[in-house]
C-alpha cells in the first residue's frame, strides 16, 4: 500500500481517527497534503464508511477499484470529504488474489450505489448485499465474464458479437405503460435512455440508462504519460472541458509535489468562471426551450455564443482545450484579448441579467419549472448529489470555498442556495452564479499577480498517487491519478458530478411529475450524460 | 410579452453572412507543414513523434503531412518543430467529401444528429448552428427529430459499442437517398480515444461515409460550409456563382 504514501505512525494522526474508527484501523498512509488513507480490512468497510459519514458528516466523494501492481488481488479505496474536518479521507481496504466477493457499502452509505455497480461490471468485484443486481455500465451485447478494465483485458479487444436483453424494471398495473425515450431523441442531444412508466399522465417511475457513451477513457489512460493524461481529461465532456483538465493537472501536481505560479492560478479562475457562465447561459437557454419560449432561448444563446467566442479570442479555443498544463498554462492571452474581457465583460452581465429577469417575469416559463422535479434535500445528501442540483435544494456544497484550490483561497466565493428544490430553484442558483462568476473574473483580472504562468512539469515520481478535484459547472469533478514504476499512468479514476447526479433524476422525475413535465425537469438538471460515461 | 420585443429589437441583427460572405470561425485550425521550411524526413521526426492521434504521417511524401481527419489540434507538433515549419491555419471549409453528393437536397436538408459517444463538444457546436448568430434554417436546413425524414445523418464521437446498434438502427430507418456525415475528429478517424474495448474508433468502421468534418470540435462556420456541401451547392469557394439566386433570399 505504499503507493498511497508514506506510513504514519499513531502519533502523526489526526485526533478524530483512533476515536471514530478505533480498532479497525491497520495502517495510515498520507502523501499529498490534505489527503489520507486509512487502511481497513474488507470485512470493516462497511461498518468504518458508515462511522465517517455519520460521526463526521462524510460525503462520499469517490470509490476508486484497481488491481495490485504486483498482482496480491485488488483494492477499493473509498474517498469520503467530511464535512466537520479538512482534506479528504480514503478508507482502503486489499481483497486478496482470486477473491472478488466483499460486503457492499450501499446499505450503509446509499451513495456508494453506483460505484459498486460500476466496479462489479468494469472489475468484477462483487458487492454482497447491494440492493440492485442490474448492470450499470455494462450493456448485453458485452460476452459473459468480461472485465475490460483489468490488466489482463486487451484494450484493443472490442466487446461486441452477442445480442441479448437487458433486464429492465417494469411497473405492473392495469394503464401502466412503459415510455421509452432515447438513446436516439429529439433535436441535438447527447445519447441516453430513458425508461418511463406512466400511469395516464403521471411518471410513476423513470430509470435513466447511460453508459451507451461509455468510451473506456480509464483505460485509454494507463501507460500513457501524465502529460497526455490531460488531452484524456480535456474530452471528458466537451463543455466542462477546463475544469477536468484542472482537477487532472491538480491532482499531478500534486502528485509531483509542485506548485503552478500564482499568475497561473489566478488565470486558471478566469477561464473557469468563463466556462460556467457559458454553461449556464446555455443551461437555461434549453430551460427557456422546453418551456417553448423560443425568444429566450435566442437571447441566452446570444450570451453564450458571446463567450464562447471570447473564449476563442482569449485562448484559440472555443472551449479553452489545450490551456492546462501540469505546472501551469500553456500560455497567457495576448494583452488585446484581456482588454476584450475586460471591455465585454460587463454587457455580459448585463445583457445576461436582463434577460434572466424577463424570463422570471414571464409566467408561462415559470410555471413549467416551479415545483417540477423536486429533489428534497434529504434525497440529495443520500445520493451525493453536487453542484447546482444539490444546491437548490439547500446543501451549501461547493469545492470552491470547501476545499479551494488555484486561487481561490485568496478570491471569496459566496456559495448560491435555494431550499425548495425544484426547477425554478436549479434555475435561480445558476442565475445567481453566473453573476457571481462574472464578480470573480473580474476581481481576478484586477488582482492578476505579475510573473509567469509556469511551466510543464515532465517527470513524475513512480507508484504514487494523488487526488485532484474543479468545481465544474455542473459540480464537483474528482481525479484520481496513480503512477505506475516509470512515472507513467497506472491508474486514473474519474468521478464526474453527472455520477453524482444521475442517480438522483429518476426519483426526481417521479416526484409527481407528468410526462408533459420531462423536457423542463431534464434541461433544469442539465446533466452531462459525456463525463457520467466516460 | 413586450419585453422580449423590446429586448429583440435592441439586440439589432446578429447572423452571420456566411457562406454568402467570407467568414472567420476565430478558432485555430489544423496544421500544415511547409515543405520549404521542413528540413524533411530525414534529419527530424519530431512533429511524428509527439503527435498522440498518428495523424501526423510520411505517406511517402518528402515532409510530412497533417491527417485533418485524425488531428485534434492539440497543437504539439507546432510547438516540437524545431524549424516553425509546422504551423496552425485557419481554414473554415475544411471538410472532406469523399465523393460527388447527389444534388437532391439543394432547397431543403434534413438533418438527424446521432452521438454516438462525443465528449458534448460537437453537441454544443452542432446546437449553436440554430442560435441567431448562425441560424442554418436560413438555408433551409433543418434538424428533425424522425430519422424517416431525414436526407442526412450527422454523427459524432468514435462510435462506442453501445451505440453502434442504435445508429446503425437509425441509419436503416432513413431512406434513400441519404447521406453520412461525420463530424468532429472522433467520427472522422476514432479521435484521440481510437479503437479500443468500448469503441470502434470511427464512424467510417460502421457505417459509409460521405462527408468528414475535422475539428475538435468543428467550428460553426465549418458545420455550415459542410452542411451547404452536402445540400449539393457549391462551397464557400465556389458560392458566390454557384448560389447568386439563393444569396438574394437569404
Amino acid at each position: 500500500m505504499e503507493f498511497f504514501g508514506d506510513f504514519l505512525a499513531r502519533e502523526g494522526w489526526p485526533p478524530w481517527l483512533g476515536e471514530v474508527l478505533g480498532a479497525t484501523v491497520r495502517e495510515v498512509r498520507a502523501a499529498a497534503p490534505g489527503e489520507l488513507y486509512v487502511r481497513v480490512s474488507a470485512q470493516a468497510l462497511a461498518v468504518a464508511c458508515g462511522q465517517l459519514a455519520a460521526r463526521l458528516e462524510a460525503r462520499l466523494a469517490s470509490v476508486v477499484a484497481l488491481e495490485d501492481p504486483q498482482g496480491a488481488g485488488h483494492w477499493l479505496v473509498y474517498t469520503f470529504r467530511p464535512a466537520r474536518e479538512p482534506g479528504w479521507v480514503s478508507l482502503v481496504a486489499s481483497l486478496p488474489p482470486g477473491e472478488t466477493g466483499y460486503h457492499a457499502v450501499t446499505p450503509v452509505v446509499p451513495a456508494a450505489a453506483w460505484y459498486e455497480r460500476e466496479n462489479r461490471d468494469l472489475f468484477g468485484l462483487v458487492p454482497h448485499g447491494h440492493p440492485d443486481a442490474a448492470p450499470l455500465v455494462r450493456h448485453e451485447h458485452w460476452p459473459p465474464q468480461t472485465h475490460p478494465l483489468r490488466r489482463d483485458h486487451p484494450r484493443e479487444a472490442v466487446l461486441t458479437g452477442r445480442d441479448g436483453e437487458f433486464p429492465v424494471f417494469r411497473v405492473a398495473g392495469e394503464g401502466v405503460q412503459q415510455y421509452p425515450l432515447g438513446p436516439v431523441r429529439g433535436d441535438v442531444m447527447e445519447a441516453g435512455h430513458f425508461l418511463i412508466n406512466t400511469a395516464g399522465e403521471e411518471i410513476l417511475h423513470c430509470v435513466p440508462r447511460l453508459f451507451y457513451k461509455h468510451r473506456g477513457l480509464e483505460k485509454l489512460a494507463e501507460g500513457r504519460s501524465p502529460g497526455d493524461l490531460v488531452l484524456v481529461a480535456e474530452r471528458l465532456s466537451g463543455t466542462s472541458t477546463f475544469a477536468h483538465s484542472l482537477a487532472c493537472c491538480q491532482a499531478l501536481e500534486r502528485l509531483a509535489g509542485v506548485e503552478a505560479p500564482a499568475r497561473a492560478r489566478y488565470w486558471r479562475v478566469i477561464f473557469a468562471e468563463l466556462e460556467r457562465m457559458y454553461n449556464h447561459a446555455g443551461d437555461i437557454a434549453f430551460m427557456a426551450a422546453a418551456s417553448g419560449l423560443v425568444t429566450g432561448q435566442a437571447q441566452m444563446a446570444i450570451v453564450k455564443e458571446k463567450i464562447l467566442r471570447l473564449n476563442a479570442l482569449l485562448s484559440g479555443s472555443r472551449y479553452l482545450r489545450n490551456l492546462n498544463v501540469p505546472g501551469g498554462l500553456r500560455r497567457e492571452p495576448a494583452p488585446g484579448a484581456v482588454a476584450e474581457l475586460r471591455r465585454i465583460l460587463p454587457d455580459l452581465e448585463h445583457e445576461f441579467g436582463g434577460v434572466a429577469r424577463l424570463l422570471m417575469d414571464t409566467p408561462s416559463f415559470v410555471d413549467r419549472l416551479e415545483t417540477t422535479g423536486t429533489v428534497p434535500a434529504d434525497l440529495a445528501r443520500a445520493a451525493g448529489a453536487v453542484g447546482p442540483v444539490a444546491r437548490a435544494s439547500g446543501l451549501p456544497l461547493d469545492a470552491r470555498r470547501d476545499t479551494p484550490y488555484a486561487a481561490y483561497d485568496a478570491l471569496t466565493v459566496d456559495v448560491a442556495t435555494e431550499t425548495e428544490g425544484d426547477g425554478l430553484a436549479r434555475f435561480r442558483v445558476r442565475v445567481a452564479e453566473f453573476a457571481r462568476a462574472a464578480a470573480l473574473v473580474r476581481r481576478a483580472l484586477e488582482e492578476l499577480p505579475p510573473g509567469d504562468v509556469g511551466r510543464p512539469v515532465t517527470s513524475f515520481p513512480p507508484c504514487r498517487a494523488a487526488l485532484g478535484w474543479a468545481e465544474a459547472p455542473r459540480g464537483e469533478a474528482v481525479h484520481w491519478v496513480m503512477t505506475d514504476a516509470d512515472g507513467k499512468v497506472y491508474r486514473y479514476k474519474v468521478r464526474a458530478p453527472g455520477f453524482c447526479n444521475w442517480p438522483v433524476f429518476g426519483p426526481a422525475a417521479a416526484n409527481g411529475n407528468i410526462l408533459q413535465d420531462f423536457p423542463p425537469l431534464e434541461s433544469s438538471f442539465s446533466l452531462s450524460v459525456a463525463d457520467c460515461d466516460r | 410579452m413586450l419585453g422580449w420585443i423590446v429586448r429583440g429589437l435592441a439586440g439589432g441583427r446578429v447572423t452571420t453572412r456566411y457562406p454568402f460572405a467570407a467568414g472567420d470561425s476565430r478558432v485555430s485550425g489544423v496544421p500544415e507543414v511547409d515543405r520549404d521550411a521542413c528540413a524533411g524526413p530525414g534529419s527530424c521526426r519530431l512533429c511524428l513523434e509527439v503527435c498522440p492521434t498518428a495523424a501526423v504521417g510520411l505517406n511517402g511524401a518528402a515532409v510530412p503531412e497533417v491527417d485533418a481527419r485524425r488531428c485534434i489540434l492539440c497543437a504539439r507538433c507546432v510547438e516540437a518543430c524545431p524549424r516553425g515549419a509546422v504551423r496552425p491555419v485557419p481554414r473554415v471549409e475544411s471538410a472532406l467529401l469523399r465523393g460527388p453528393v447527389p444534388g437532391l437536397f439543394r432547397r431543403s436538408l434534413f438533418v438527424r444528429h446521432v452521438d454516438a459517444g462525443s465528449c458534448n463538444a460537437c453537441e454544443s457546436e452542432l446546437a449553436a448552428l440554430t442560435n441567431p448568430f448562425y441560424d442554418v434554417s436560413r438555408l433551409g436546413v433543418f434538424f428533425v427529430t424522425s430519422p424517416r425524414h431525414a436526407d442526412l445523418l450527422v454523427v459524432t464521437g468514435p462510435v462506442t459499442v453501445n451505440m453502434a446498434g442504435a445508429l446503425k438502427r437509425t441509419y436503416a430507418a432513413m431512406p434513400g437517398p441519404k447521406l453520412v456525415m461525420a463530424v468532429g475528429a472522433c467520427a472522422c478517424g476514432g479521435g484521440l480515444v481510437g479503437k479500443g474495448y468500448a469503441t470502434h474508433g470511427g464512424v467510417d468502421r460502421v457505417l459509409p461515409v460521405d462527408l468528414y468534418v475535422p475539428g475538435c470540435p468543428p467550428p460553426p462556420l465549418t458545420l455550415i460550409d459542410a452542411l451547404v456541401r452536402a445540400a449539393g451547392r457549391a462551397g464557400r469557394a465556389e458560392t458566390q456563382k454557384e448560389v447568386t439566386g439563393l444569396a438574394g433570399r437569404a
